[in-house]
């Protein structure tokens, strides 16, 4: 029945304890942080903090499930005199001990356990506060009201965070791509419509404007570009999508889930999945995503020395000022030979930013959920299996 | 252990109470007097090879004996623990679900069913039964859109000038070619549409497959493969896939009922582009039905819209009576090519990606429950064969 496990669970334990207790003790409550990203984080710990109030009830009668299940565990192995089931019933312990640790700390493994402006960061939203800058870093996004997304600040729009302004360059993207669709389109109908064109004598066509070919070949390249920006369009809208679900469901339901399910030795595999893909997917994907666009500035509060001398201007990149002009694409297309051209140009640009950067991010953040998935005893061989057929 | 198990069945009576499909107390009767049948004709078998063992003197007879009264006993726990959850499952209400998501409202298609009083199973049918019909409401919406636009494309005019009749000269012209276009844009949009029912409507004969009962089998007859030496592992993979087809997979989908309304919730605000809620046509006539599964008590996720803005035009059946002239072809009004684009991505999120998320936990449990169990059942393969 029990097939044999290496007990890991103490070294699991050990690692999870000591890291709490040290942290705790080293790092004071983070200070110095930009007040925006000191109102996000905080935003953010209230929701978390407000689910996991919900959960502590269930996670408890989990554990103590648990133990239960493993005390008479252990009974068994003593009565059989089965040294495997006794090791077996000491290693869930100690698994099950580290989950409790987990879920009774989660919210300061998340928030609280700060750097305090130090070089070691602890916190997650440390990391990313680290990784961003404090202050108010900000993205190119034409969709912002500003034309840039404060990424502390934020938008109605879009919410706060790096999810938010990854989700207003989606939409910078969106908008741009309509626009170019709308433009050709109205280019090529009056084409496409005198390219319909016959003229008959005695009941003969004599001319077709269909057989003069680069007539022809325009209208095609417009065809052509049209699909590509269909396709373009459609994974902007199902990233869109997916940086909701992301933004809504990775710290509400994933991770509490995932602390919950880990708790169950039979569960474990999924509960350690959950906890990866919560903590991948709302930390590390979009913090790389940030850090691979070119438009991103990092600003911290207080500004870094240089800055406060005055020897550096914050923001000022060449490759921001170029790309954030390309993908605002406006007014309505007449001509139909600019149309198509700066749909070309466009299509080109948004090929690489709707799947290069995305999928940098992507790959990082599947490395880490790799390396953290089985670290927590789950199992991801199906997910990978999963992404390696999309690609 | 014997008295556990009939105590469980005794609980479990309370459960089944006019409750469809596997909550069905006959067939559970069945499923579980099956059960008891095998632990006896288990137990009884280890109980003559110990006897023949101690008569023998056959040490490995006894011990088979010995090891296989564990196997047995711990067979029957399991089976004991997958009844009394099934019946847990059959009094859980999705209602309650609203505390472990933490959300303020249910989903509305569990509002309007009694308040979130369905059960796990109900209410996971109720789910994907609106899946299905919202991702059909779309397959006509893109119908419509494309006979429109075959309509526009294929209308041609002869323009014939005063004097044509004595020159017999002429010029045809197709004054909406340009559509054609959309139309090659939409007809790629009908695919995605396709594949999003398709999948829908798989999963829906897939859970009235399961709701059937064929697998209720796999929990006796697991009882005694799980005794058979080098079957063991056939026995706990057969529980496995039990439990994921039975308590996981239900259990998933009523958790994408209450993920589903938020793909849209944060885009409610008006204005431009992606924002703004999702606008359907409704071109069969049918409400827009199951676009309720993007829907809270608190917020509509799918606005389902006919006759005024921004789904002007018909009914697809009316699409025949359009008189063939430009004023009737211009009365045609497919849905805009972005609004298509987001309602189409939102359905094929929910129809595609989300089952197969379910998949990925589905199988993650199933092995570790196959391992646990024994060894480990290729899960993965078993779904590739699906």
């Amino acid at each position: 029945m029990f097939s044999h496990r290496k007990p890991n669970g103490i070294a699991l334990f050990i690692a999870v304890f000591s890291l709490l207790l040290l942290a705790s003790l080293v790092f004071p409550e983070g200070t110095g942080r930009g007040e925006d990203f000191n109102a996000y984080v905080q935003a953010q710990k209230d929701a978390f903090q407000n689910r996991v109030d919900g959960w502590w009830q269930i996670a408890i009668l989990a554990i103590l499930i648990c133990i239960f299940f493993n005390t008479l565990v252990y009974m068994l192995g003593s009565f059989l005199e089965s040294q495997e089931v006794k090791n077996y019933a000491k290693s869930e312990f100690m698994q099950v001990s580290a989950s409790s640790l987990m879920i009774f700390f989660a919210v300061a493994l998340i928030f609280t356990v700060s750097s305090g402006g130090s070089q070691v960061t602890v916190a997650a939203f440390d990391f990313m506060g680290d990784l961003l800058g404090n202050g108010d870093s900000s993205i190119s996004c034409a969709a912002a009201s500003s034309g840039r997304f404060i990424i502390w600040k934020g938008d109605s729009q879009f919410g706060k965070g790096p999810i938010g302004a990854f989700k207003c360059k989606l939409q910078e993207k969106i908008n741009a791509v309509d626009n170019a669709y709308e433009n050709v389109k109205a280019a090529n109908m009056p084409v496409e419509e005198t390219l319909s064109m016959c003229y008959y004598l005695l009941g003969v066509p004599v001319w077709c404007n269909a057989w003069d070919l680069p007539t022809h070949q325009r209208v095609e390249q417009a065809h052509l570009l049209a699909a590509k920006m269909t396709d373009i369009s459609v994974s902007l809208h199902a990233q869109y999508v997916l940086a909701e679900y992301v933004q809504k469901n990775m710290l509400s339901v994933f991770l509490p889930f995932g602390l919950v399910l880990r708790i169950f030795p039979l569960t474990r595999g999924v509960g350690g999945l959950f906890i990866a893909l919560g903590v991948g997917f709302f930390f590390v994907w979009p913090t790389f995503f940030l850090l691979t666009d070119p438009t991103f500035i990092n600003v911290n509060s207080p500004p870094d020395q240089p800055r406060q001398d005055g020897i550096c201007f914050t923001g000022f990149r060449g490759s921001s000022v170029l790309l954030s002009g390309i993908v605002t694409m406006g007014g309505t297309g007449q001509q139909s030979d600019i149309a198509i051209a700066e749909g070309l140009d466009l299509v080109y640009v948004m090929t690489i930013g709707t799947v290069f950067y995305p999928f940098v991010a992507l790959v990082l953040t599947l490395i880490f959920v790799r390396a953290m998935t089985p670290l927590l005893g789950g199992d991801m061989g199906e997910l990978m299996r999963m992404v390696s057929r999309l690609g | 252990m014997l008295f556990l198990f009939i105590s469980l069945l005794a609980i479990s009576q309370l459960s089944f109470a006019d409750s469809p499909f596997t909550c069905n107390s006959a067939q559970f009767n069945d499923t579980i007097m099956l059960c008891g049948i095998a632990a006896l004709s288990m137990f009884g078998l280890i109980a003559l090879t110990y006897i023949g063992g101690e008569a023998m003197q056959s040490a490995r007879m006894i011990t088979w004996a010995k090891t296989e009264a564990v196997q047995a006993s711990a067979s029957l726990a399991i089976v004991g623990i997958i009844i009394f959850v099934l019946s847990t499952m059959c009094v859980f209400q999705v209602g309650e679900f609203k505390e472990v998501f933490g959300t303020t409202s249910m989903p509305k298609i569990y509002q309007d069913a009694g308040a979130g009083a369905d059960n796990l199973y109900t209410g996971a049918m109720r789910y994907i039964e609106n899946v299905a019909a919202v991702a059909l409401s779309n397959v006509a919406s893109m119908r419509y859109d494309l006979a429109s636009y075959e309509l526009r494309t294929s209308y041609t005019t002869f323009e014939c000038s005063g004097d044509c009749l004595l020159s017999l000269s002429s010029v045809s012209v197709s004054p909406f070619s340009g559509n054609s276009m959309s139309l090659a844009i939409s007809n790629n949009m009908m695919g995605i549409a396709t594949v999003s029912y398709l999948s829908a409507i798989f999963q829906y004969f897939t859970l009235v497959y399961i709701y059937g009962g064929l697998f209720m089998a796999f929990l006796p007859l697991a009882l005694i493969v799980r005794s058979i030496p080098f079957m063991r592992h056939f026995g706990g993979a057969l529980i496995a896939i039990f439990v994921s087809l039975y308590i996981l997979y239900p259990m998933m989908l009523v958790a994408d009922a209450y993920i589903a309304p938020g793909f849209v919730a944060n885009s409610l605000a008006a204005g431009a582009g992606n924002t703004g809620p999702v606008v359907m046509c409704d071109r069969d006539g049918r409400q827009c039905a199951g676009s309720e599964v993007f829907s809270t008590g608190a917020q509509t996720g799918v606005v389902c819209s006919i006759g005024d803005e921004p789904c002007w035009g018909h009914y697809e059946w009316e699409l025949e009576g359009i008189p063939r002239s430009q004023s009737g072809v211009e009365g045609t009004f497919p849905n805009d090519l972005s609004r298509g684009i987001r309602l189409n991505v939102l359905i094929f999120l929910t129809a595609v990606f989300l089952p197969a998320m379910n998949f990925i936990v589905i199988v993650a449990f199933g092995r570790e429950l196959s391992r646990f169990l024994g060894e480990e059942a290729d899960m993965s393969r078993l779904g590739q064969m699906i």
